[in-house]
């Protein structure tokens, strides 16, 4: 497995609790979002969010409900709780700390 | 590499698959600059990231590095208390490597980077977290 794909799977879940932090969204609308804002280098497919999604809500992290969309179809929304705010805060600390000492080591490389 | 600052079980994921994904790339880097014996690689480590980036145990990777022809021996040399420390240095193969993980990961952070601060500048524009738009 390559970096980016090891790096994929350790962040996704701190990467779909940020973007419900501005709005609630649903399954496909969370993998656009994701695709969209890294440019298209971080792609998420449906079937892969959802049980990230189903682990998020057994935590507690998120919640979900129905919203009807047209007529008859309904879109499950995610929507973040207080618990997974925090908890998303805590993981970007975590995620900025380890790439912050990373970096400090390629510098140091760099700068032999 | 093992991250000691870790925060309960929140993170624990999140470590262990950054740990996976930048551990060759950090130790292929500390070969390009010259090479070094496994102690070496703990403690400059240790020291360069402010314990933040800790190698307990490195010898699976140096053992995969090897297989994979990214680095290899150059011989034995005598430290400090008689013991003899075995050298690695980086081979054209694995500074190829090396070149690749680094673009990799620089492109990755940076896409993760752009989507945690779209979530912060959104936030900032809407206020605090009670704020936010969507149902309840």
């Amino acid at each position: 497995m390559g970096v980016q794909e090891n790096i994929k799977r350790g962040t996704l879940e701190l990467l779909l609790l940020a973007l419900l932090v501005d709005q609630d969204m649903y399954g496909y609308q969370i993998c656009q979002e994701i695709a969209r804002r890294s440019e298209g280098k971080i792609t998420l497919q449906e079937g892969s969010a959802y049980p990230i999604l189903y682990r998020l809500k057994e935590k507690g992290m998120i919640t979900e409900y129905k919203k009807l969309a047209g007529k008859r179809r309904t879109r499950v929304y995610y929507h973040l709780t207080p618990e997974g705010l925090a908890y998303m805060q805590a993981l970007k600390s975590e995620y900025l700390e380890i790439h912050e000492g990373i970096e400090k080591i390629l510098k140091s490389v760099q700068s032999k | 590499m093992k991250q000691v600052k870790k925060r309960g079980n929140a993170s624990d994921q999140l470590i262990e698959n950054l740990k996976k994904a930048t551990n060759a790339m950090i130790i292929l880097s500390l070969f390009s600059i010259r090479p070094m014996n496994l102690d070496e690689i703990k403690r400059y480590l240790d020291e360069k990231s402010n314990s933040v980036c800790k190698i307990t145990y490195p010898y699976a990777a140096i053992y995969r590095m090897l297989d994979a022809g990214y680095i290899q021996s150059c011989g034995k040399k005598q430290v400090a208390n008689q013991r003899r420390r075995e050298y690695y240095k980086i081979t054209p193969k694995g500074d190829k490597h090396l070149q690749n993980l680094l673009v990799s990961y620089e492109s990755f952070n940076q896409s993760v980077n752009s989507i945690l601060k779209s979530a912060d500048l959104e936030r900032t524009g809407q206020g605090d977290f009670s704020g936010r738009s969507g149902k309840y």
